[in-house]
């Protein structure tokens, strides 16, 4: 299956998880999906994302300065993000039972 | 984790040109997408090698379109009108041409605009020595003598950094700044086609165009000036028409002649060594050609000549087949003719 379109359609509930508990900029967030098993996940379509979400206000962001290196663009939750967040899981779980019932149901 | 990360030139570069490829949007959208971009990647870069840096285009396409900036093909901006708009549908309309054509044309043709960031730049600098004009037009333009080449590297410059969409145009910004660089472009595109064909091709180069102004068209020559006609008469004196003329390697001997001559032809082209060439007369005031076509010897005749009879001998064995109706030996008539 090309998990790709899998992904598009749940990267924004997937970016929300990860920076829920801890700010995070572009490349952190992107490690955060990866290790916990979205493999598949773009760096652009991560960087895109954060950007639309904080556009929608469900993030906030923050310059880090740096000396030496470049600026370091880091993104937290707002409350928006937060209750977007919680609807997106409920979302989620209902379709993802559905889903795997119809599934189970049909290799029967 | 690391604050910093040290930005490798591969790096700058890849966002400089994804930056490029996000150049419709606004520059406030397009900050907003790529703020932090060069550490997030330098930070991937220096985990995964330079490798990871696909092509900047779909990058910029990806990111765009996670963004919800709706994808550049598709991109339309209903909001700016008349002259804006019709730019964004014939761009949207070459890249859907470009995009649909088989074998990567696309991504060929991207590759090759660097190409002609250089191309007109040379073009540019050519024309400014074709507008110029005094010095020898040559591949490296020579407007300044050795100042040639840093021009054209200036311009290259110039045209390089334009293409890349980094140089600042002071004031100039949207519709005035793709008006201006659309204008260059079709300039330098005309221009292209002088610029090619006035150049010299291999070994005239010091003939034809190291000294322009002194090249003529070979012709013949009395005291210095030109000979208009050649009238040729007879051992006996009388007026001779349809003769031709060679010199002693055989070349056609020809003359400056003026606009109202009419040249013999051998059927299929005019023939230029055929005298007298016959001609309509000129009016001095206006330069305009009157009358009819004639051929009027400038005398009716000429005393009647004859060769020693030592020298006959050797004429008539050098030209065993010139058989003018005159003179007392065969070929006496070409000789004195040609003198």
């Amino acid at each position: 299956m090309d998990t790709t379109q899998l992904l598009k359609g749940v990267l924004d509930v997937a970016v929300l998880a990860v920076v829920a508990d801890d700010d995070g900029y572009g490349y952190d967030v992107l490690r955060r999906l990866r290790t916990r098993g979205l493999d598949d996940v773009g760096d652009a379509s991560v960087y895109g994302t954060l950007r639309r979400l904080y556009a929608a206000g469900a993030l906030t962001s923050y310059v880090v300065p740096s000396d030496e290196g470049p600026h370091r663009k880091y993104y937290g939750i707002t409350p928006v993000g937060r209750s977007q967040l919680k609807q997106q899981r409920e979302d989620w779980d209902r379709f993802a039972t559905s889903v795997t019932t119809l599934l189970n149901g049909a290799d029967r | 984790m690391t604050d910093t990360e040290v930005l490798s030139p591969e790096v700058r570069d890849f966002v400089e040109r994804v930056r490029h490829h996000l150049r419709d949007l606004g520059e406030e959208e397009r900050q907003e997408l790529t703020e932090g971009l060069e550490a997030d990647l330098a930070e991937l870069v220096a985990e995964r090698g330079t490798g990871v840096l696909g092509d900047p285009a779909d990058y910029a396409e990806e990111l765009r379109t996670a963004a919800g900036l709706g994808g550049r093909r598709r991109r339309r901006r209903p909001t700016v009108g008349g002259t804006d708009g019709w730019l964004d549908a014939a761009h949207a309309r070459w890249d859907a041409v470009v995009s649909a054509a088989p074998g990567g044309v696309a991504g060929l043709l991207e590759s090759l605009r660097p190409v002609w960031w250089v191309l007109r730049a040379w073009v540019a600098a050519e024309v400014v020595d074709l507008w110029l004009g005094d010095f020898p037009y040559s591949w490296v333009p020579s407007m300044l003598g050795p100042l040639g080449w840093a021009a054209t590297l200036v311009a290259v410059v110039i045209s390089v950094q334009l293409g890349r969409g980094v140089l600042p145009l002071g004031p100039l910004r949207g519709l005035a700044r793709r008006l201006l660089l659309l204008a260059l472009n079709v300039f330098a595109i005309v221009m292209l086609v002088p610029a090619t064909v006035n150049l010299p091709t291999g070994t005239d180069v010091q003939d034809a165009y190291g000294e322009a102004d002194d090249y003529v068209v070979p012709h013949l020559a009395f005291n210095g000036n030109g000979v208009q006609n050649v009238y040729p008469y007879d051992a006996a004196g009388r007026p001779l028409t349809g003769v031709q003329l060679v010199d002693q390697d055989g070349r056609r001997l020809s003359v400056v002649g003026n606009h109202c001559q009419t040249f013999w032809t051998n059927g299929k082209k005019d023939v230029y060594s055929a005298f007298p060439v016959p001609s309509r007369a000129e009016n001095p005031n206006t330069a305009r050609c009157t009358g009819p076509t004639t051929v009027d010897f400038p005398l009716a005749s000429l005393p009647p000549v004859t060769l020693p009879a030592t020298v006959a001998a050797a004429v008539a064995g050098a030209t065993p087949s010139a058989g003018q109706s005159v003179g007392p030996s065969v070929g006496q008539s070409v000789g004195p003719a040609a003198r």
